[in-house]
C-alpha cells in the first residue's frame, strides 16, 4: 500500500458558497463570462460554474464564498453582493434568483474516490493522475514484483531478528539495486552499542557509502554486533573502484520497521529511489507521525510503500 | 548573548573550512562545562555519505572525547550546548534529540530541511520514542552563515552529476541544493 500525501487520502472538505438559480437560461453564457470577472472563483477553480438540474428544469449558478465576517448581517451581505455582481453588464438583475447557501468541496479532487464524493455536493473538474490511480487500485506492482518485495522485506526482518538476538533493536535494512535486482548492502540496528545513532538505516546508508569508497563510521570494530554485507560480495572490485551512483540514487530500501524522523530525512538526503517497510511506528517519519518524503520544498521526493499483506515481522506495531 | 556570539564565531571557522573543502559550509561546536570539546564541518562529499553533516561528525567526536577521558557519554550529551551555523536539518535534530542535547544555538534558518521549526519541529514535537525535546536559540550570526552559503551556491557542487545540477543561483536560501 502506498504512503501518499494527505491530499490523496483525506475526506472531501467543504465550504459554504452562495448559489443562485438562473431564471432566464439564455443569459447563461453571458453570466459565466461576466461573473468570471466580477466574482472569480480564485482557489475554487475546480468548481463548475453552472449546475444543471434536469428534474427541476433549472440551472444553478455558483457565485462567491460565504464571508464569515459576522459583523455583516447575512441579508445585507447578499444585497451588496447582488448589486455588485451584475454591475456594468447588460444582464438584468432578475436573471438571478435570491441566493442560497450550498456546501461545495474546498479542494480539487486528487483521486477518483474524492471526485465521486465531491460531485455529490457540486460538479467539479477532475484530471486523474494515472500513476496515483494505479497505486491506489493495487495494480501498481505485478505478482512477481510483489513476491520480490516480500522476499526483501523478509530479509530485512531476519536481519532485525539477528540484531535482537545480539541485544540490539529488532530493525533491519536491505538496500537493493532494482535494475539488476542485486543487494547492495545489508545491515541492522546497533544503537545499543557504543553509538546511539547507529540505527539500521544509518548503518545501511554508510555501508552503501563504503561500497562506493567512502563511509564515515568504523563499523568493523563492532562486527560482532552487526551483520555487514556491502557489495564486495556481489562485485569484488566495487569497494576499491569508487564506482556506483551518486549517493543512493536509484536504490530501493527495504525495512521491517518504519524509520524514525532522523532516518527518514537521512533517506531523503541520500536520494533513494523507493522505500518499502512492513511495520508502522507511532513516531515514524514515513507515514505515521510525519510524511517526510512528501514535505514540500525538498529537492528530492520518493515513493513509500507500506506492506499490507500477511504479517512479515515479529515486532509488534508501535501504535 | 555575547557568549553565544563568541562560540558561534568559532563554529563559523569550521563552516569556512567546509567551504574550502568544497562541502556545504556548515560548521558546529559542542560546548561542555564552558569548554569546546568537539567540532565538526560537513563531510558529505568526502565520505560519500549524505548523512555526514557537521552535527553528526561532531557527535562522533564527543564520543571520542568521552572515551579518552573515561566519561559516561550519556552524562556528557545531556550537559552539552551545540553551536551550529545553520538550523539543524530534520535528521540532525532527530539525532540531537536522541542523544539528549538540551540546548541548540543556531545561525540562519534552513528553509528546506530545517528540523527546529522551519520544515518540521523535531526539537519540540511530542515524540516519546525519540528522547526529550530541546531548547533552541536562533539567529546568532545568521547573516554571516547566509553569506557563506551564498558563496557556496555561487559555485557548483562538483559531486552532483551533470544532469542534476541546476543553473547557477544567486538567490540562495530557497535553493539550498543538496544537504544542509
Ligand atoms: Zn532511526
Ligand atoms: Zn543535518
Amino acid at each position: 500500500m502506498p504512503v501518499l500525501a494527505d491530499i490523496y487520502t483525506q475526506p472531501v472538505q467543504l465550504a459554504d458558497f452562495y448559489v443562485s438559480n438562473i431564471t432566464d437560461r439564455k443569459f447563461t453564457a453571458a453570466l459565466v463570462k461576466h461573473l468570471n470577472i466580477t466574482a472569480p472563483l480564485g482557489s475554487f477553480q475546480h468548481l463548475k460554474r453552472v449546475r444543471g438540474d434536469k428534474s427541476k428544469g433549472h440551472r444553478d449558478f455558483v457565485m462567491i464564498p460565504r464571508d464569515h465576517d459576522d459583523s455583516v448581517r447575512e441579508s445585507e451581505q447578499i444585497n451588496i453582493m447582488m448589486t455588485s455582481l451584475l454591475k456594468s453588464s447588460d444582464i438584468p438583475s432578475t436573471t438571478l434568483s435570491k441566493p442560497y447557501l450550498v456546501k461545495v468541496p474546498i479542494c480539487c479532487p486528487a483521486t477518483r474516490a474524492q471526485y465521486e464524493e465531491s460531485s455529490f455536493y457540486w460538479p467539479v473538474t477532475f484530471h486523474e493522475d494515472k500513476r496515483i490511480a494505479q497505486m491506489l487500485s493495487g495494480t501498481f506492482f505485478s505478482k512477481e514484483e510483489i513476491q520480490r518485495i516480500k522476499n526483501y522485506l523478509l530479509e530485512a526482518e531476519s536481519l532485525g531478528k539477528k540484531a535482537a538476538e545480539k541485544g540490539q533493536k529488532h530493525y533491519g535494512i536491505v538496500v537493493v539495486d532494482p535494475d539488476t535486482n542485486t543487494i547492495i548492502a545489508k545491515g541492522h540496528d546497533m544503537c545499543r552499542g557504543s553509538n546511539p545513532l547507529h540505527h539500521a538505516v544509518m548503518v545501511g546508508l554508510d555501508l552503501v557509502a563504503r561500497s562506493q569508497g567512502g563511509g564515515m563510521w568504523c563499523l568493523e570494530e563492532k562486527s560482532n554486533v552487526c551483520e555487514l554485507t556491502s557489495c564486495e560480495s556481489s562485485n569484488g572490485q566495487m569497494a576499491s573502484e569508487k564506482s556506483g551512483p551518486y549517493l543512493c540514487t536509484g536504490y530501493d530500501i527495504f525495512l521491517n520497521m518504519e524509520p524514525c524522523p532522523m532516518c527518514s530525512m537521512a533517506l531523503v538526503h541520500s536520494r533513494v529511489n523507493r522505500v518499502f517497510y512492513s511495520t508502522p511506528h507511532v513516531d515514524g517519519g514515513l507515514g505515521s507521525k510525519y510524511k517526510v518524503h512528501m514535505q514540500a520544498g525538498l529537492n528530492h521526493h520518493f515513493d513509500v510503500f507500506r506492506w499490507t499483506g500477511e504479517v512479515l515481522s515479529d515486532i509488534r506495531a508501535h501504535h | 548573548m555575547e557568549e553565544h556570539i563568541n562560540w558561534m564565531s568559532k563554529a563559523m571557522v569550521y563552516a569556512e573550512e567546509a567551504l574550502e573543502r568544497g562541502e556545504v559550509p556548515v560548521g558546529c561546536i559542542f560546548v561542555y562545562e564552558d569548554q569546546e570539546i568537539a567540532t565538526g564541518g560537513n563531510r558529505v562529499n568526502e565520505t560519500k555519505n549524505a548523512t555526514c553533516h557537521a552535527e553528526i561528525v561532531a557527535i562522533e567526536k564527543v564520543r571520542e572525547w568521552c572515551s579518552l577521558r573515561k566519561k559516561d557519554q550519556q552524562d556528557v550529551f545531556r550537559a552539552l550546548t551545540l553551536y551550529v551555523t545553520v538550523e539543524p536539518c530534520v535528521m540532525c535534530a532527530g539525532a540531537l534529540r536522541q542523544i539528549g542535547v538540551p540546548l541548540v544555538v543556531y545561525g540562519c534558518s534552513n528553509e528546506r530541511f530545517g528540523g527546529c521549526g522551519s520544515v518540521l519541529n523535531i526539537a519540540a514535537d511530542q515524540l516519546s520514542s525519540l528522547g526529550p525535546s530541546f531548547d533552541v536559540i536562533k539567529g546568532v550570526l545568521a547573516e554571516e552563515a547566509v553569506q557563506l552559503l551564498k558563496q557556496f551556491y555561487k559555485g557548483e557542487n562538483p559531486n552532483v552529476p551533470e544532469d542534476k545540477r541546476k543553473p547557477k543561483q544567486i538567490s540562495i536560501l530557497n535553493k539550498q541544493e543538496t544537504r544542509l
